[in-house]
């Protein structure tokens, strides 16, 4: 029975002390299991953590405001080029480069977002897909700049001489970036903005007799999403060291559709549990191939069968996604009669 | 040259078309996207494919065989896939076909390889005269099909009282219950009906395009035509598509190569920000 | 004092007139009903005022300002405040989280405090969740809070959306059809409410009714709309005995159905 004494518990990030240690507890033990596990641990852990950040954008955009976006891979793309350029070609060091790629990710985003007052569900959904395409294809046309098809190649950052250049160390980077997101995005999801956003996506009328701008929240929300998408794509180039077209078509866009979908719409929580599920994935069926029959195991859309297969089953079956299932088990664990 | 241009952009443009007005018949009836249109295509192409190469059907009786088979495809995929999801939100309506694309895409990898496959031709290659016009015989039957198959559903909505019916499901849901029309069947037969039209789209498109399993990318142009000629107009999905078909092609001539591939898209984005309902489509305002 | 003052406002919808030259006057404090037979265009006239739609000419003036200027979401800032017929409640949300909306053109702390969600952004959203309770207190629905709006019945939600408006701390609230799904026992609530609204909040009300218990209780005056066109206005006993509102609700003498 929890009885609430003061406002400032109602508003809490996690109303009880224990969650936070439980919070850094974990955290400890990721960190250790990143310099200790070897460098596949450390490299899955630096894309789980940079697909966290994804989720987290996007959930922003679909999960709270309920707008769809197919293209989400082309602000990854941004985010990631730009810090590229920036290190690369203009020597720019890592960490002005990054915020800097966020930052440009989240005015294309803005730009993106006004028009999108006037385009609705299936409308936005493709307008957005649209964009991806071009953004795809400006990309392998300026060649000076980016590489064209043949893609860039990145150097691992260096922050005061100290150089991140091996799995495990940029881990360190990853762990504080996405420590800052999920502050940053909780906060403002639990306070004035988020409540808007959601209000956007239940009630457009009653949010717009609120006294909700709805042009400006929908642009602000696109902007919020893009820029952490940003900052994920600028960790993902300097993790993997060489960027190109191939790593931000439609299909990735989709799959962070999935992340969310699966993971469970409108929340943190179900974001990361998204995140770690997709990465995860093509492990899995990896190591699950021995026991498939021969004709299923070698088909190089085995991945994508799954992918697909597992969004169908999740929105039909299990539309709040591992979240939701999450909290019917804690309901179950709390009312259990015993 | 450039009627050259023209009549091929037609007959692509009438392929865009069909499957664009598979997605009107299905969203117009039961207000989802199907995404997972363009890979209906594909399967009806892979299944024509099938049966005349590897099983030695005729053509007349193949044409006649694959709409059946991937009508009942179609029924198959609403009743397991989209009635459950009847009251979700466009949201989850989207996902799920989606979802069911990339399967189809993948399935359709596994079943008949990455490879891209010869279509059996059944034209001459020679060009045919007709009217000082040079034109390959297969885009003279492209036109044709479309035209017929546009006739066909037009006279089936208009003249049989199933197709009365279909509009009036779509129309109004519930006065159509009152009335007797069983809503459910109608789903399924547009569904149906629109899984006939993408493997017609199919049979008729893979002998001038490609015929692999990423075929379905050619579906994702038919959103372009669909929302040109507005989301809820038949006749519009068609218009649309051959809007699309013609100017990417003029496109290619007059502006450089790579933005050919796009063009369909930025059209869209155009139309999308001046007026969304599209050329034919009707504004719908919710009232308070 | 007038509060509100709608000028011959005319709107239509593809050739329906909705609205005729509708001109209406609203005194300072007063509870002013509206009332008449289904499709008079009674929503309509709110829709105006809230700016959800654009009438087609005549004018409404709020305090002295042209209304038309201003957009839907600049309605509330100006003091304007309603609730809607078919409930547009955030489904997804929590009763105080939806009463927490009707407080979010009070918020003042810039995007970086939101951010750190120290020092002012804090002590503002919890200024927000007192001022919300404050409203909970106010029409009982403590044992609500922290459901979500699927799961109340009819009436509570209706409760839940005057809730959301008054959170507003409005100048003008329009009420549409509050009372539509009450029992008799929570229709005498709302009328002490309503009452209490005006009393203790100062608020001036607007107020489209059909239960005629609760308009004959509350009401200051009343006006009558049929067709579109205003056909009565004045204390309700007057309208009460006039001939023309008998006949837009009874019909006429001879007995055959209108329209």
């Amino acid at each position: 029975m929890d009885l609430r004494e003061s406002y400032s518990r109602d508003i809490r990030i996690f109303d009880e002390l224990y969650k936070w240690v439980w919070l850094a507890l974990m955290a400890a033990a990721l960190l250790i299991y990143s310099q200790a596990g070897g460098n596949y641990a450390a490299y899955m852990l630096n894309l789980i953590f940079i697909n966290i950040i994804v989720a987290i954008g996007l959930n922003i955009l679909t999960g709270y405001t309920g707008l769809i976006s197919l293209g989400h891979a082309a602000f990854m793309a941004i985010g990631a080029y730009t810090s590229a350029i920036l290190t690369v070609k203009l020597s720019v060091p890592f960490w002005l480069a990054l915020p800097i790629s966020g930052a440009m990710a989240g005015l294309i985003g803005f730009v993106v977002g006004l028009p999108s007052l006037r385009l609705t569900g299936i409308y936005l959904a493709l307008a957005t897909m649209a964009f991806g395409f071009i953004v795809d294809e400006i990309i392998i046309e300026w060649h000076a700049v980016t590489g064209g098809a043949e893609g860039m190649s990145v150097l691992p950052p260096t922050i005061c001489g100290f150089a991140f250049d091996s799995y495990p160390k940029y881990f360190l980077i990853t762990f504080v970036i996405l420590a800052l997101v999920l502050l940053s995005a909780k906060n403002l999801l639990r306070g004035t903005f988020g409540r808007a956003l959601t209000a956007i996506r239940d009630s457009e009328t009653a949010a717009e007799t609120m006294g909700v701008n709805l042009g400006w929240y929908k642009a602000l929300a696109f902007t919020l999403s893009a820029v952490y998408t940003g900052l994920a794509g600028s960790l993902y180039a300097h993790l993997i060291l060489f960027i190109s077209v191939d790593n931000f078509t439609l299909l990735h866009s989709i799959s962070f559709i999935v992340m969310i979908v699966v993971g469970g719409l409108g929340s943190i929580t179900g974001a990361v549990m998204g995140a770690v599920f997709i990465t995860i994935l093509p492990e899995v069926i990896a190591f699950s191939k021995e026991w498939l029959p021969a004709a299923i195991r070698n088909a190089a859309g085995l991945q994508a069968a799954v992918y697909g297969i597992t969004l169908m089953i999740f929105v039909i079956l299990q539309p709040k996604g591992f979240y939701g299932l999450w909290i019917r088990v804690k309901i179950w664990w709390r009312t259990f009669p015993l | 040259m450039i009627v050259q241009q023209i009549i091929s952009g037609l007959a692509l443009g009438c392929v865009y078309g069909l499957i664009a007005l598979g997605f009107v018949l299905i969203f117009k009836a039961t207000e989802v996207i199907n995404f997972a249109q363009g890979e209906m295509m594909m399967i009806g192409a892979f299944v024509a494919y099938t049966l005349i190469t590897m099983l030695n059907v005729p053509f007349p009786l193949a044409f006649l065989l694959t709409p059946i088979i991937c009508g009942c495809l179609g029924m198959i995929m609403e009743r397991v896939l989209i009635r459950p999801l009847v009251k979700e939100s466009v949201v989850s309506i989207i996902m799920v076909t989606i979802g069911l694309s990339i399967t189809l895409r993948a399935l359709a990898g596994m079943i008949w390889s990455y490879d891209t496959l010869d279509f059996p031709h059944l034209f001459s290659e020679e060009a045919v005269h007709i009217g000082g016009v040079i034109i390959a015989p297969v885009y003279i039957w492209v036109i044709f099909v479309t035209v017929g198959l546009v006739l066909l559903l037009y006279a089936f909505f208009k003249f049989t009282t199933v197709g009365i019916s279909l509009q009036a499901s779509a129309q109004n849901p519930l006065a159509s219950l009152l009335m007797g029309i069983s809503v459910k069947r109608v789903y399924a037969m547009t569904w149906a009906i629109s899984g006939m039209v993408g493997a017609v789209a199919g049979i008729i498109v893979a002998p001038i395009s490609f015929l692999n399993c990423n075929m379905g990318f050619l579906g994702l142009k038919a959103f372009p035509a669909a929302v040109i000629g507005g989301f809820n107009s038949i006749p519009g999905a068609i218009v649309g598509g051959v809007i699309i078909g013609i100017s990417e092609n003029l496109a290619g001539i007059y502006l450089p190569l790579w933005f050919k591939d796009i063009f369909a898209y930025v059209i869209m984005l155009l139309v999308l920000m001046i007026r969304p309902e599209g050329i034919f489509g009707t504004h719908e305002q919710k009232k308070v | 004092m007038e509060c509100l003052s709608l000028k011959n406002l005319t709107i239509s919808f593809g050739g329906v007139v909705a609205v005729d030259r509708v001109s209406l006057n609203v005194h300072e404090g007063e509870i002013l009903s509206i009332i008449g037979p289904n499709g008079a265009g009674k929503t309509t006239i709110f829709n105006c005022i809230n700016r959800l739609y654009k009438p087609d000419s005549g004018d409404i003036i709020f305090k002295n300002r042209s209304v038309l200027k201003h957009k839907a979401h600049q309605m509330s800032n100006l003091g304007i405040a309603r609730t809607f017929q078919n409930i547009e409640l955030f489904t997804n949300m929590t009763v105080i989280e939806n009463i927490l909306l009707g407080r979010h053109i009070f918020r003042s702390a810039g995007p970086l405090s939101q951010v750190i969600f120290y020092g002012k952004a804090r002590r503002e959203e919890i200024g927000h969740r007192r001022k919300a309770e404050e409203i909970i207190d106010f029409l009982d629905l403590q044992a609500h809070r922290n459901k979500r709006i699927g799961s109340l019945p009819y009436g509570v939600q209706k409760l839940v959306e005057l809730g959301r408006a008054l959170a507003l701390e409005p100048k003008l609230l329009l009420m549409d059809e509050v009372s539509s799904g009450m029992n008799l026992e929570e229709t005498q609530d709302l009328m002490i409410w309503i009452t209490d609204i005006r009393e203790d909040l100062g608020i001036t009300l607007v107020l489209v009714e059909h239960d005629m218990r609760l308009v004959m209780g509350v009401s200051d005056r009343i006006a009558v709309l049929d067709y579109g066109r205003k056909i009565a206005e004045g204390r309700p006993e007057e309208v009460q005995s006039n001939e023309e509102v008998i006949k837009a609700y009874l019909g006429d003498g001879d007995g055959a159905f209108r329209g």
